[in-house]
């Protein structure tokens, strides 16, 4: 199960703000790479770029993206290094903060004065929620009084509800399965993809918003919403997988095996292409399948068979060069997404990190597929200093450092990614965004929640089996709801765990346990020291005392 | 904050040693090949290395020596203890509960919770040693037995056993000669070695933003 950042995420916020902090501290190169210290620097550097363009500003420079540089800002992190949480509002220095207020206001004016357009109001939901849901201050703070401003519920309400009213549906004039579940750009008249990644990556995000205890004007805590939000999410996944398609553009690429399955911009109309096939995994993420659904797995093959770093080549329908920044972070979105899950790809399956691993004249033979790049034979870019081939020797392979390398290496003197070569774009601010976003490793605010309960797999203490109070009595990073049943540690029956039913356990060692054995107690047939220290996890007092 | 034990020592400790190319987690024999005279000792370290986020919680573990050309004269795995207890005596369970000429076996465990252990113990840290007097020609190995779950059974995070790299001794006594490891070990400890800094990049990582 998937979902956006919600306010029980709160060790996540916690964690950012220790990071922040200890950070001012230690100091952020401690323990960065040379390529972390680079994408660090490349983050400030894109950042400032937006600041000094006024996409931060109220009225907002970017204007209908404007969404996508608040997102940028929520998601920066205090270094290059992947642990690295996001700083949120309340992780932000006191620039940022401010600058988090002033998009935060263009979004609460603009909301009652503009009807649905979905790239718009997909990148409002997610900025609005991430920024809501790290306590970001709400009218009351903003614009105290002043009738042109909404709270962040009122607006989130209206954003989603617009939203809902014109995804296509059988009640509203589209009975076939098959053409459900889109969004248009500013209706429900096309099937086009591009739209429909952008409101339900908002969605999801306005799911947790709704989800949330918290509140700021208003409580923020929706139980309808969320439902609707729900069916429309899983109607988007359906509509993924009714309409997947064999082939692409690329007449040597074409149709590489039987199983394999892509989305294209509409895909009645286009192949699948790279940037849609990739946000497709997202979205039925988002809509309840997991990385070991069917569907999913056969659009992890499309991308496999034909991954790429440097561009889009002919892969990317008739936009090769404009949605090649588009491509990069609806990609790495969804790859992340499943790393982040608490469910693995099942044996034999394919997951993120074998997109680069199949060379181009393996079978399935694709001549533009690339391979992941080898950190130890390219070059540092030479904005960031000298260092040459090699600098960045012992970072891990894969589709971060694929990506992150190549748009590094893009950066203009101005921190705009827009030099050496860069492909096309369809619109500035956007295009910064989408490549500040992958450097950040940015899922879009969102996280992986299996057992959905409201706390991402990644801080979970116990991922598959709800437990919302995180609840941990004996402290030792599982959660009571994941831990064995008292009964089987009992050896001695008294009531309690303690170092009596431990040595209890550790005298029996290599014994056969009997049915319902209280000192084998993972169950697995057999009492080791691995029972023993399961037990000694469970024992009721610290350090198994016996009083 | 967690005490890291020197990277370079380990480092050069595990290049002298035998190591399996596998996972992150790696047991490794230091030196992996050796040979004294009648009469002479040599010091056979027993380290682990490249835990990263992961912890040394318990292990059962038997060591077997195939054959009395070399002797064990002392076993010394005070190392392990201090690991389990984090300096606090008594805060671990330690038991040596084989100790013949073919084998010396070790179960213990933490008294102390998962998370107490990963703040504090080390990535890499020396399990024990065995002082081994040379005692006739030939030749004395020193692995760990082959069960996973009572003869070479590490225990980390959680109760789950770590997926460790086992590696082994070689002691020639006299006239008795251990065979030459191949180039392509040395490769393959490289590998070893590279995860298992790797993994202690990450580790240290984690601890800076705690």
């Amino acid at each position: 199960m998937l979902k956006f950042l919600s306010p029980v995420n709160t060790p996540i916020l916690r964690s950012a703000v220790a990071a922040v902090l200890s950070l001012g501290a230690v100091g952020v190169a401690q323990a960065a790479t040379p390529f972390e210290i680079d994408v660090s620097t490349a983050i400030d550097r894109g950042i400032n770029y937006l600041a000094s363009s006024g996409a931060f500003n109220n009225p907002s420079s970017a204007g209908d993206a404007s969404g996508l540089p608040m997102l940028v800002l929520l998601e920066k992190r205090a270094s290059g290094i992947a642990t690295d949480p996001p700083q949120g509002y309340i992780g932000a220095s006191a620039t940022d903060q401010g600058r988090l207020r002033t998009a935060a206001a263009y979004i609460l004016d603009m909301a009652n004065e503009t009807s649905f357009y979905a790239y718009r109001d997909g990148a409002w939901m997610f900025a609005l929620a991430e920024y809501a849901l790290t306590d970001g201050p709400d009218k009351s703070v903003l614009a105290p009084g002043n009738p042109d401003y909404e709270t962040i519920k009122q607006a989130m309400d209206r954003l989603v509800d617009r939203a809902l009213a014109n995804q296509r549906k059988s009640t509203n004039g589209y009975p076939a399965a098959i053409n459900q579940g889109y969004w248009c750009y500013t209706n429900s008249g096309c099937e086009d993809s591009s739209t429909t990644q952008f409101v339900v990556a908002g969605l999801a995000s306005a799911k947790a918003f709704y989800s949330s205890a918290k509140s700021a004007d208003a409580p923020f805590a929706d139980p309808a919403r969320v439902a609707l939000i729900d069916t429309a999410l899983s109607l988007a996944r359906q509509a993924y997988e009714l309409n997947a398609k064999i082939s692409s553009d690329n007449a040597s690429c074409a149709t590489l095996t039987a199983t394999e399955r892509g989305h294209g911009y509409n895909a009645k109309s286009y192949n699948p292409s790279l940037q849609q096939t990739a946000s497709g995994v997202y979205i039925q993420l988002f809509g309840g399948s997991t990385v070991n659904t069917a569907m999913v797995q056969q659009y992890l093959e499309w991308l496999r068979n034909r991954y790429r770093w440097q561009d889009l080549d002919s892969l990317g329908n008739f936009w090769p060069g404009n949605s090649w920044a588009y491509y990069l972070w609806s990609s790495f979105k969804g790859m992340e997404l499943i790393r982040k899950s608490a469910i693995a790809p099942a044996a034999g399956n394919l997951g993120p990190n074998d997109l680069g691993t199949l060379p181009a004249g393996s079978l399935p033979v694709c001549v533009v597929r690339q391979e992941n790049k080898d950190p130890a034979l390219v070059a540092r870019p030479a904005s960031f200093g000298a260092g040459g081939v090699g600098f960045y020797a012992g970072e891990p392979k894969g589709q971060y450092f694929d990506y992150a390398h190549q748009i590094i290496g893009l950066q203009c003197a101005n921190g705009y990614f827009g030099c050496n070569g860069s492909p096309g774009n369809w619109e500035s601010w956007s295009h910064q965004s989408y490549q500040l976003l992958v450097l950040q490793r940015s899922t879009g605010g969102g996280c992986v929640d299996t057992d959905g309960d409201g706390v991402c797999d990644a801080v979970d203490n116990c991922p598959t089996v709800a437990n919302a109070d995180q609840k941990d009595s004996n402290k030792n990073g599982v959660g009571d709801a994941c831990e064995p049943p008292i009964a089987k540690c009992d050896v001695d029956g008294d009531g309690d765990i303690d170092s009596v039913d431990i040595l209890l356990i550790r005298a029996g060692i290599g014994q056969a346990p009997a049915a319902g054995d209280k000192r084998d107690a993972n169950g697995d047939g057999r009492i080791d020291v691995n029972d023993v220290r399961a037990c000694t996890l469970k024992c009721t007092r610290a350090k198994c005392a016996t009083s | 904050m967690k005490a890291l034990l020197s990277s370079l020592a380990l480092a050069a400790a595990a290049l002298c040693a035998s190591l399996p190319a596998s996972a992150g987690v790696v047991v490794s024999f230091a030196p992996s090949t050796s040979h004294i005279g009648i009469g002479d000792s040599v010091v056979i370290n027993v380290s682990i290395s490249g835990l990263g986020a992961e912890i040394l919680s318990a292990v059962d573990l038997n060591f077997m020596f195939s054959s009395t050309a070399a002797t064990r004269s002392m076993a010394d795995f005070s190392s392990l203890r201090s690991a389990l207890n984090l300096g606090v005596p008594g805060d671990e369970y330690y038991d040596e509960d084989v100790n013949t000429a073919a084998e010396f076996g070790v179960v213990a465990f933490s008294w102390l919770d998962d998370g107490t252990l990963a703040a504090s113990q080390a990535d890499s840290f020396l399990l024990g040693s065995f002082t081994m007097l040379g005692a006739s020609d030939g030749v004395t190995k020193i692995s760990l037995g082959p069960d996973p779950f009572f003869e070479r059974n590490f225990v980390g995070l959680r109760a789950l056993s770590l997926d460790a790299a086992i590696g082994s001794a070689c002691i020639g006594v006299g006239s008795g000669k251990c065979e030459v490891p191949e180039p392509s070990s040395y490769g393959l400890a490289g590998v070893a070695l590279l995860a298992a800094g790797m993994a202690a990049r990450k580790r240290r990582r984690s601890n800076a933003s705690a």
